[in-house]
């Protein structure tokens, strides 16, 4: 017997030293791979984006972020799509994203397809957490998440938080035999605002109410860095979805919590220039949504006038193509929000987003002051050896950009130098850091990069 | 139909016709000379106007063939309820050609019009060898 206990005791202390000698010489491993698929079928596609990502980081995730075009809604379904994934997938693999319009990695760009990040991390605690009825609901989704986020990471021993979420964006309502359209010049904007409200309540649709989440859930998590991106599917505003573990939602806040001792920053930017032309809002309503007069006079007029735009310019194609090259702005917590004009209803304005201020400029986009917002963010990490980026833009830039995307998408390869990144076009952007104040709009280039901390190195 | 001509085929039946948004598309010269993927859906939606675009096409080919080695790159037109887009295959006498209805999101369009270019420009490549 006191053979046995000595040997036990031999045997243990061995196992302890040599667990200590394989902590003192290795390094915490860090992995990190994108992947892509160009599938049309739902279930391929996702069986093979998941194949793709894994093979590339070579061993099993800690998180993974999934994103995809909305084509997959009429080849097979988005169940069949997250049903091919966690066909490869290792259970239990923290997965959260949502549909975008397009996306760009370190392969190229693409408006059609799948794409995945994946991380693979000792240092690192992850949580996910979901909110769902946002467009009803947005204040308590978010509490929900949040509350899932902390208990997932309450008892994380790293103190720096950093959290990507996907939440629904808004979707066009259809008046009743109107149908579906940017323009109702026949429609007072207050019977728009009114049917916008009903149709929300009752179907969820209409504004994503996007920051209204983000208020609340940056009150719930104001220690965490937030990093937002408003699911969409092609530019026409009918459905998009969010990925959620095993699940397909529609109407949510899907939210991945990092806890972990490497080093992050997110940096915004526009690139977007101010005009001269200033508006005063005189009456909008009460959600601040619908703009109904600038300067005292009807809304859509006195815009047409200031902009010396002819009446024929409100028509569903020039609409489109105008208003995307001179978004609106107002200042707000020492940021300028850009925000774009979703529809005209009779002569009111109806903006993608809250307009929170009562003074607006006009901005303009054009394709060199949208590229120049790459530069400006990649600047600030170019002394980095990022581990990973990820990337949130809005799907204004891209359908603005077209083709002129792929010099984005060179720019992002030249920095990151074949270091995994991802960026997803999406319809409404949020950045929050504690040290400042949640910033959400339209317009905009978001990137975050990852990199390993030094003992000098502090988290901005 | 050489392997060549099969892949961009493939390309342009399998990558383009099955957006929404092309009702039509190939990889041709003047005259239409080149590979032209003939679909029903193709047929339907413009056979009323096939003819006057294949003229309004063909002008613009010889603006493509004079101005191609000067870096011409792209060529936009408007007819009626379309768009003809030609992504001109570099420093040829050949383009990419989409027919698109007026009021789409183009940019997303021209990534995938994009990549298919640089697919197709693989393909001949490849070919050259």
């Amino acid at each position: 017997m006191n053979t046995l206990i000595s040997n036990f005791r031999t045997e243990e202390i061995r196992s302890v030293k040599n667990e200590v000698s394989r902590t003192r010489a290795e390094k915490p491993l860090f992995e990190a791979a994108v992947g892509l698929s160009r599938e049309w079928n739902a279930r391929k596609a996702g069986r093979e984006v998941a194949e793709d990502t894994l093979k590339k980081l070579g061993k099993d995730p800690d998180f993974f972020l999934l994103f995809s075009t909305i084509h997959y809604e009429k080849y097979g379904g988005f169940k069949e799509f997250i049903k091919g994934v966690w066909e490869v997938l290792p259970e239990g693999t923290p997965l959260i994203g949502g549909t975008v319009s397009g996306f760009m990695n370190n392969q190229g760009c693409y408006t059609r397809g799948a794409t995945a990040l994946a991380v693979s991390y000792q240092n690192m605690n992850i949580a996910t957490g979901v909110g769902r009825d946002t467009k009803r609901s947005p204040a308590r989704a978010a509490k929900d998440c949040a509350k899932m986020i902390r208990k997932g990471l309450d008892s994380s021993k790293y103190e720096h938080g950093f959290i990507i979420d996907a939440i629904s964006g808004g979707l066009s309502f259809q008046i009743p035999f109107v149908g579906r359209r940017r323009v109702f010049q026949d429609i007072p904007g207050m019977l728009a605002n009114l049917t916008t409200s009903i149709t929300s309540s009752l179907f969820s649709k209409g504004p994503g109410r996007e920051e209204e989440v983000l208020e609340k859930l940056k009150d719930c998590l104001e220690d965490f860095c937030i990093m937002s991106g408003s699911s969409m599917d092609d530019n026409q505003f009918i459905s998009n979805y969010q990925f959620y573990n095993k699940e397909v939602l529609e109407n949510s806040i899907v939210c991945l919590g990092i806890k972990t001792d490497l080093g992050f920053d997110i940096i915004r930017d526009h690139g977007l220039s101010q005009t001269k032309k200033e508006l005063k809002i005189t009456k909008i309503s009460s959600d601040r949504r619908f703009i109904y007069e600038i300067n005292g006079k009807p809304a859509v007029q006195e815009l047409l006038r200031l902009m010396e735009w002819p009446n024929e310019y409100i028509t569903e194609k020039l609409l489109h193509d105008r208003t995307l090259y001179y978004p609106l702005g107002f200042n707000h917590n020492g940021e300028m929000a850009i925000d774009v004009i979703a529809l005209v209803s009779g002569n009111s304005l109806c903006m993608v987003h809250q307009v929170k201020e009562d003074t607006l400029y006009v901005l303009s986009a054009s394709g060199r002051e949208l590229a120049s917002a790459v530069d400006t963010c990649i600047q600030p990490f170019k002394e980095r050896r990022p581990l990973f980026g990820f990337i949130y833009s809005c799907g204004i830039r891209l359908d603005t950009l077209g083709s002129s995307i792929f010099r984005t998408q060179e720019r992002l390869s030249e920095y990151f130098k074949g270091v995994p990144f991802l960026a997803t076009y999406v319809t409404g952007e949020g950045v929050y850091k504690p040290e400042s104040s949640l910033q959400y709009g339209n317009d905009t280039f978001n990137m975050s990069v990852f990199w390993e901390n030094t003992t000098k190195d502090k988290k901005k | 139909m050489s392997s060549k001509e099969e892949e961009i085929l493939k390309v342009l039946s399998e990558d383009l016709l099955r957006l929404e948004d092309i009702h039509a598309c190939m990889v041709a010269r003047k005259n239409l000379e080149g590979i032209v993927p003939i679909t029903e859906e193709f047929k339907q939606e413009i056979t009323g106007i096939w003819d006057m675009l294949k003229d309004t096409m063909n002008e613009f080919f010889d603006i493509i063939s004079h101005y191609s080695k000067y870096g011409l790159d792209k060529i936009y037109f408007e007819l009626g309820k379309y768009d003809v887009i030609f992504f001109i295959l570099p420093g040829s006498d050949t383009a990419l050609v989409a027919i698109v209805p007026t009021l789409i999101n183009r940019g997303l369009l021209e990534v995938e019009l994009e990549n298919a270019r640089r697919k197709i420009m693989g393909i001949l490549e490849r070919e050259e060898r």
